[in-house]
C-alpha cells in the first residue's frame, strides 16, 4: 500500500543546541491512526507544527501523497490541526469559527451552513450556532474546534494534545466520542499526547518518542509486552 | 524508510519568504525617513552649514551669538526652570487628590475622574484662551488682577498637567493597595509608617515617571508661552520660533531646535526608565478595593478634592464658554454667527469659517495618513517581536516613538526648510500640514494598536493558516476584526491632536489654509472686543470638539488613556 | 458590530479628503501678500480688480516684518504673486533674498523722487509717513502733566510707565523708532538710552495694532497715553471722531529729528505663477484711484505726487522737514545686529 505520509529523516536543532528532532522516519498510510506519544519535551509538538508547515525543518522531507510539501505554505496544505488550547476565534461566533475553513476556500454562504450543521450534529452541539464562544465550557469548545476543523474535510487531522485542558472526568468521555468520529470518517489522523492510555485509545498504531528520536514504533500490543528499554517499560507504568 | 523519488535523500530549501507584514513595515519607515529625518537633517545642516548646497563651508560663527547672549543663556535656564517650578506645583496638588481617589470609593466619582481629564486633551492653545477668559483683563476673575505672565503661565501648566499626574498617581496608588500594605499592617506597621516605609517607596517610580513626563510636557510648552507669556518671556521652543519666524536668524534658530531635540531625548530617556521601574514595582494596576468614607475627615477630604479638582479643571473652561456666549452684558450668539458669516473685505484676518473647514479636512486626511502608516508599523512591529527579531524590534520601536520626544516647532521649522525644493517640493502642496500633523499623530496610533495587536494569541494566526487562510485572509479575519477597536481609538487620537495642533502648524500652514488654533492666536493678539469675542467663541467649539473626541476614545478603549 | 464602526469611520475620513483632490476654483486669481494693517476701500477693490481682470486675494500675514521672513522662507514656492508692505527698514532683508523681479509701472514719473530708493525696480514705493511718537492731549492736560517733547523726555520720572512701543522684529514702525533711536544717540549711546527707558517702564508689544488699538489711551481702554505712531496718526483721531474737534486729540513728537521717514514699497514676487497680473496689479496701485484712498484706509501719505490729500489730512497730517534717517547700507548691514542687541536687552 502506497504510503500517504511520508516523514524521511527530518531534523531540527533549536537555540542552544537542543535536538528538537533527530532524524525522524515515518510512513502513514491512508486512513491509517497514529498515536505520537512521549513527555513534555520529546519533540511531538514540535514534529505536528512540521507537518502543518507552521515551523521549518533543518534537514529532511516531508511527502504527501508522493510530493515534497516543504515549499507549499501551511494555508495550501489544507492540513487540519486541532490546537492544544483550541485557538477558536474570539471575535466570531460558534457557526462562523466553524465555517471559517469553508470561507477560505470561497464556498458561499449557502452552501456553508448544511455543512456547518452536520458538524454541529456530529458533535452533539446542535442549536449552537450563535454562541460566542467565550461562553462555551472547555468541552464545548474542544468539540467546536474539532468541528471547525474538520468541516473544510482536511486531507490529514493532526491533534495536538486535545484533551489535556479537560478534567479526568470530560476526558474519558470525549475520548470515547473522539475515537467514535474517527472510525466513522476515514482521514489519516495524527494524534498526539503525553497519556498512554489515551495513545492506545486513539490510535491503531503508536511511535513513542524521547528528546527528539523515535524509541519505538508498533501496536500497542508491542509497546506494552515488547518494550524495547527500560525508559519505555518504565514510561509504560 | 522510503527515499525521494529518485532514492537520493532530498535536501531541504528553507522557504525564505519575507512576510508582507514586515514589507508594510516599509511605508511607516519611508514616511519618517522623508518627513522626519531628511527635515531632521536640513536643520542640521542649517545650524552648521549654512550656504549649503552651495558650498559646503561649515559656519560656526553664528555660536559666538549664543554664547555672547545672556539672554539666551538666561531663556535656556529659564525653560528648565519653569518646567520644574510647574512640575512641583503640579505634584502638590494632584498628591492628595491621588490619595482620594485611590483610595475612597463615593459618588460622582467617574464623573470627578472625567472631569480632571479633559484639561490635558485641550489643545494649548484653548488652555491660553480659558485661562485669559478667567484672569485676563476682561476675565472672570479679572478683578484678582493677576496679570504677571509668569503666573498665567505657571497656573495654564498646572490646568494643564494636574490630570496626567492624577491619573498615573492614582492608577499606581490603587494597584499598590492590598496586600503589602496590609501584609505591612499585620506585621505591626501603623498606617503612617506604612506610608513612610512601604508605600512611599514603593510608589516613588510612578512620583518620579510622571513627575518626568509633566516636566516634559511643561519644557516642551509652546503655545501657552507663546499666547500667555507676551515678548519678554521666552522657552527654547518659542525662541526657535521667534528667531525663525522673527528675527530670521536661521542658524540660531536651528541650533537651539537641535538643543530641544537633545534634551527631550534624554528627559524622554529618563521617563521611560522610570515608568520601567514603576511597572516593576506594582505590576498589576487597579487591583483594589475601594472604601466607602466613614470618618469626617475623610469626609472632609473627599470634599475637599472634588471641589478642588471642579474648580482647577471646569472653571476655566467654564470661563472660556462663559465669554464667548456675552456679548455688551447679555447672553448672545453674535459671535457664534460672525463666525459663520464670511464678509469679503475681512476685518478678520483669517476669516473664522475657513479656519474650521480647513482645520476639519486637514484633521480627516492626517487620520487617514497616521492610521495606515500606525497600522503598517503595528503589524511589522508585531511581527518581528514574533519571529524573535527583537533586535530589529527593539531598534523601530523607539525610533517610531521619536516624533513624540521631538518639539512640534522643531518638526513645522524643519519641514518648511526643507521640502520647499527639488527633489521633495511639498511646500504648496495642501498634504503638507496633514502629513506634519501626521507625523505627530502617529506615535498615539502606534501605542494604541501595538497592544491590541500583541494580545492576540499567536495560535489563533496559526489556526487559521491550517484552515486555509493565507497572510492576507489572516489580517482581513483575523487581525482587523479584533484591532477594529484600537483603531478606531487611534483613529480618534489623531483626529483630536490634529485638530489642536499648533507648534508645527504655525510653521506649515500657509496664509491660504489656516487651521482653528491659528486663528485664535490671531485673534488673541489683535485688540477689539470682537476679536476676542471671536476667539473665544471658536475656542469654545475647538474645545467642545476635542472633548467630544476624547469621551469617544473612553468609551472606545477599554482601558482608556494608558500611562504612556 | 466594531468593525463596522471602524469602517464608517474610515468612510467619513475618505469623504472629509475629498474636497482636497477637488481642483481649485476657475478663473484666475491675483494674490497680494501683505502685513495686518493693510486696508482697502471696497469700492476701490472693486476698481482693482477690474483693472487686474481676475479675483484679488489678500492675505495677511502678521506684522511687516514676519509677513516678510514669511514670504523669504517660501520663495522657491510664492504664496502670492505680489507682496506690499516692504519698508526702507526691512527692504535689505527683502533685495538680499532676492525675492522680486524689476519691473517699472505706469505712474512711476509721477512718484515723489525722493522716494526712489531702488535703482533697479525691484521695490516700487506706494506711500510713506513718519514714525513718530503720540500722545494723549486730554491724558496730559488731566494730569497737568506736559507732554513729551522729545526722545530724552521719555526717560524721564514723570514718564514713568507711560509709553508703549512696537517689537522693531516683527513691527515696522517698531523698527523705524529703533532707527530713529540710533540716528540721533549714535550706535554707543543707544543701548543706553533703551536701558534707561526700559528702567523707566516702557511696555514692549508686538503689533502696532496691538499697541495702539490696545494700549494707547486715546484709542483703546489701555494705559498707556504715550505710542509710536505716524504723524498722520492724529487725522485719523479726528476722522474717525464722532463730533468732529476742530484739532486733534492727540500730539506728536517731530521735532529734533525724531521722526523717521518709512517708505512702503510693493514688489513682484519671483517665481509668481500670474506675473502678468502682478504687473497690471502694480500699475494700479500706483493710480489716483488706488493712491487716493491710502490717506483714510492706512492713514499714510500717496507716493504719487499727483494724487489729492482728502481734507482731514490737509488740516491734520503733518509730514517731517526733516526726519531722521540712515543710509539704507547702513541700514542693510547692521539691522540683524541692531536687533539681537535690542531683544538682548529689552526682552529679558
Amino acid at each position: 500500500m502506497e504510503s500517504e505520509l511520508i516523514i524521511h529523516n527530518l531534523s531540527k536543532t533549536g537555540t542552544e543546541g537542543v535536538c528538537l528532532l533527530n532524524n525522524i522516519n515515518l510512513a502513514l498510510p491512508r486512513g491509517s491512526r497514529l498515536s505520537v506519544l512521549g513527555p513534555s519535551g520529546s519533540g511531538k509538538t514540535t514534529l505536528l507544527r512540521m507537518i502543518a508547515g507552521l515551523d521549518m525543518p533543518d534537514s529532511g522531507d516531508i511527502r504527501f501523497n508522493g510530493g515534497s510539501i516543504l515549499d507549499i505554505p501551511p494555508h495550501k496544505r489544507h492540513f487540519g490541526m486541532m490546537f492544544q488550547d483550541y485557538a477558536l476565534f474570539p471575535h466570531l461566533d460558534v457557526f462562523h469559527n466553524i465555517a471559517f475553513g469553508l470561507k477560505m476556500k470561497g464556498m458561499p454562504r449557502q452552501e456553508q451552513a448544511p455543512i456547518v450543521e452536520e458538524m454541529l450534529a456530529l458533535i452533539n452541539l446542535k442549536g449552537f450556532e450563535n454562541r460566542k464562544v467565550d461562553k462555551l465550557s472547555g468541552g464545548e469548545r474542544q468539540r467546536v474546534a474539532l468541528a471547525r476543523t474538520l468541516a473544510p474535510s482536511p486531507r490529514l487531522l493532526m491533534l495536538d494534545e486535545p484533551l489535556s485542558a479537560l478534567d479526568r472526568v470530560l476526558r474519558k468521555h470525549l475520548l470515547e466520542q473522539l475515537t467514535q468520529i474517527f472510525s466513522r470518517l476515514h482521514i489519516t489522523t495524527i494524534f498526539v499526547t503525553h497519556d498512554h492510555e489515551e495513545a492506545f485509545a486513539a490510535g491503531s498504531r503508536i511511535i513513542l518518542m524521547n528528546q527528539g528520536c523515535i524509541v519505538q514504533a508498533g501496536t500497542p500490543k508491542d509497546l506494552m509486552l515488547r518494550p524495547v528499554n527500560d525508559w519505555v517499560r518504565q514510561f509504560m507504568g | 524508510m522510503a527515499p525521494g523519488m529518485d532514492g537520493k535523500p532530498v535536501a531541504v530549501k528553507a522557504r525564505s519568504y519575507t512576510h508582507p507584514y514586515v514589507l508594510a513595515g516599509l511605508v511607516p519607515l519611508v514616511f519618517f525617513l522623508v518627513f522626519y529625518f531628511y527635515p531632521l537633517a536640513g536643520i542640521f545642516l542649517r545650524s552648521f552649514v549654512p550656504d549649503f548646497p552651495a558650498h559646503f563651508r561649515i559656519d560656526l560663527s553664528f555660536l559666538n551669538q549664543i554664547v555672547e547672549s545672556p539672554r539666551l543663556h538666561h531663556i535656556i535656564w529659564f525653560t528648565f526652570w519653569q518646567a520644574a517650578v510647574s512640575t512641583g506645583l503640579t505634584l502638590v496638588f494632584a498628591f492628595p487628590c491621588a490619595f482620594v481617589m485611590s483610595h475612597y470609593q463615593f459618588k460622582g466619582k467617574k464623573f470627578l475622574t472625567l472631569c480632571a481629564s479633559i484639561p490635558f486633551v485641550l489643545p494649548a492653545v484653548v488652555v491660553a484662551a480659558a485661562l485669559d477668559a478667567s484672569f485676563g483683563k476682561d476675565g472672570w476673575l479679572g478683578i484678582l488682577n493677576i496679570r504677571h505672565p509668569l503666573v498665567l503661565i505657571l497656573m495654564a501648566h498646572v490646568f494643564y498637567n494636574f490630570s496626567v499626574m492624577l491619573r498615573i498617581l492614582t492608577s499606581f496608588w490603587t494597584g499598590l493597595r492590598g496586600n503589602i500594605q496590609e501584609t505591612a499592617a499585620m506585621l505591626g506597621a501603623g498606617p503612617f509608617q506604612v506610608f513612610i516605609h512601604v508605600t512611599l517607596p514603593l510608589l516613588m517610580p510612578a512620583v518620579w515617571a510622571a513627575s518626568f513626563l509633566v516636566f516634559i510636557f511643561c519644557f516642551s510648552s509652546f503655545g501657552i508661552i507663546l499666547i500667555l507669556g507676551g515678548p519678554a518671556y521666552a522657552t527654547i521652543e518659542a525662541e526657535i520660533y521667534r528667531q525663525a519666524a522673527h528675527m530670521f536668524n536661521l542658524p540660531v534658530a536651528s541650533f537651539l531646535s537641535l538643543l530641544q531635540i537633545g534634551f527631550t531625548l534624554v528627559l524622554m530617556g529618563l521617563y521611560t526608565a522610570f515608568s520601567r521601574k514603576a511597572v516593576r514595582f506594582v505590576p498589576k494596576a487597579g487591583q483594589a478595593k475601594f472604601k466607602r468614607p466613614g470618618k469626617f475627615i475623610e469626609k472632609a477630604a473627599i470634599t475637599g478634592s472634588f471641589g478642588f479638582i471642579i474648580l482647577l479643571c471646569l472653571f476655566p473652561l467654564a470661563a472660556l464658554a462663559g465669554k464667548s456666549l456675552v456679548h455688551e452684558g447679555q447672553l448672545s450668539l453674535i459671535y457664534y454667527r460672525a463666525i459663520f458669516d464670511n464678509p469679503s473685505t475681512s476685518i478678520f484676518h483669517i476669516p473664522p469659517f475657513t479656519a474650521i473647514k480647513f482645520s476639519f479636512i486637514f484633521a480627516g486626511t492626517a487620520l487617514f495618513i497616521a492610521l495606515v502608516t500606525g497600522l503598517c508599523a503595528a503589524l511589522c512591529l508585531n511581527h518581528l517581536d514574533r519571529i524573535k527579531a527583537k533586535n530589529l524590534a527593539g531598534f523601530f520601536d523607539p525610533l517610531f516613538m521619536l516624533p513624540l520626544s521631538t518639539s512640534a516647532v522643531t518638526l513645522g521649522f524643519g519641514i518648511i526648510i526643507t521640502l520647499d525644493r527639488p527633489p521633495l517640493n511639498l511646500r504648496s502642496s495642501i498634504l503638507l500640514v496633514p502629513l506634519v500633523h501626521a507625523l505627530v499623530g502617529f506615535p498615539f496610533v502606534l501605542r494604541a494598536v501595538l497592544p491590541a495587536l500583541k494580545s492576540i494569541p499567536n495560535n489563533i494566526r496559526e489556526a487559521a493558516s491550517t484552515l486555509g487562510a493565507g497572510p492576507g485572509n489572516i489580517f482581513r479575519c483575523i487581525d482587523l476584526p479584533l484591532i477594529s477597536g484600537a483603531l478606531t481609538a487611534g483613529a480618534v487620537f489623531a483626529f483630536t491632536i490634529s485638530m489642536g495642533e499648533f507648534g508645527a502648524t504655525i510653521f506649515a500652514a500657509g496664509p491660504r489654509t489656516p487651521t482653528i488654533p491659528l486663528a485664535i492666536y490671531r485673534f488673541l493678539g489683535q485688540p477689539g472686543a470682537i476679536n476676542y469675542g471671536q476667539a473665544m467663541a471658536i475656542s469654545t467649539l475647538l474645545m467642545a470638539i476635542t472633548a467630544a473626541g476624547f469621551i469617544l476614545i473612553e468609551k472606545i478603549s477599554s482601558k482608556g488613556l494608558q500611562h504612556f | 458590530m466594531k468593525t463596522y464602526s471602524a469602517v464608517a469611520l474610515f468612510i467619513v475620513c475618505l469623504l472629509l479628503t475629498v474636497p482636497i483632490l477637488t481642483g481649485p476654483a476657475l478663473g484666475r486669481e491675483l494674490t497680494i501678500m501683505t502685513h495686518d494693517s493693510f486696508s482697502i476701500s471696497a469700492s476701490v477693490l472693486e476698481d482693482f480688480k477690474t483693472a487686474v481682470g481676475a479675483e484679488i486675494t489678500i492675505l495677511r500675514s502678521g506684522d511687516a516684518g514676519q509677513a516678510l521672513n514669511k514670504a523669504i522662507l517660501s520663495k522657491n514656492n510664492p504664496m502670492a504673486d505680489l507682496f506690499f508692505g516692504v519698508d526702507n527698514t526691512f527692504m535689505g532683508r527683502a533685495l538680499t533674498n532676492d525675492l522680486f523681479i524689476a519691473y517699472t509701472p505706469k505712474g512711476f514719473e509721477d512718484i515723489n523722487t525722493t522716494l526712489l530708493v531702488d535703482d533697479e525696480h525691484r521695490l516700487i514705493p506706494v506711500d510713506f509717513g513718519d514714525v513718530c511718537l503720540n500722545y494723549d492731549i486730554k491724558w496730559f492736560k488731566a494730569k497737568q502733566l506736559a507732554p513729551p517733547a522729545g526722545l530724552e523726555d521719555l526717560i524721564r520720572p514723570e514718564y514713568k510707565n507711560l509709553t508703549v512701543v512696537q517689537n522693531p522684529a516683527t513691527s515696522s514702525p517698531g523698527l523705524a523708532f529703533l532707527l530713529s533711536t540710533i540716528s540721533r544717540f549714535g550706535e554707543n549711546g543707544y543701548i543706553t538710552f533703551w536701558q534707561n527707558l526700559k528702567a523707566n517702564g516702557v511696555m514692549v508689544v508686538n503689533g502696532w495694532q496691538e499697541s495702539y488699538w490696545g494700549q494707547f489711551t486715546a484709542a483703546s481702554k489701555g494705559d498707556r497715553p504715550i505710542v509710536v505712531s505716524y504723524a498722520s496718526s492724529p487725522a485719523a483721531e479726528v476722522f474717525y471722531a464722532e463730533q468732529k474737534p476742530t484739532t486733534a486729540p492727540t500730539g506728536i513728537v517731530i521735532g529734533n529729528r525724531s521722526a523717521f521717514r518709512q517708505i512702503e514699497f510693493a514688489g513682484i514676487l519671483k517665481n509668481s505663477a500670474n506675473t502678468d497680473l502682478a504687473k497690471k496689479a502694480m500699475d494700479f496701485l500706483l493710480s489716483k484711484a488706488f493712491q487716493e484712498d491710502i490717506p483714510l484706509q492706512m492713514f499714510v501719505f500717496p507716493a504719487n505726487t499727483k494724487a489729492m490729500l482728502p481734507e482731514v489730512f490737509l488740516k491734520h497730517a503733518k509730514i517731517t522737514d526733516a526726519p531722521a534717517s540712515l543710509p539704507a547700507d547702513e541700514i542693510n548691514q547692521n539691522r540683524d545686529r541692531w536687533l539681537r542687541e535690542w531683544t538682548e536687552n529689552l526682552l529679558r
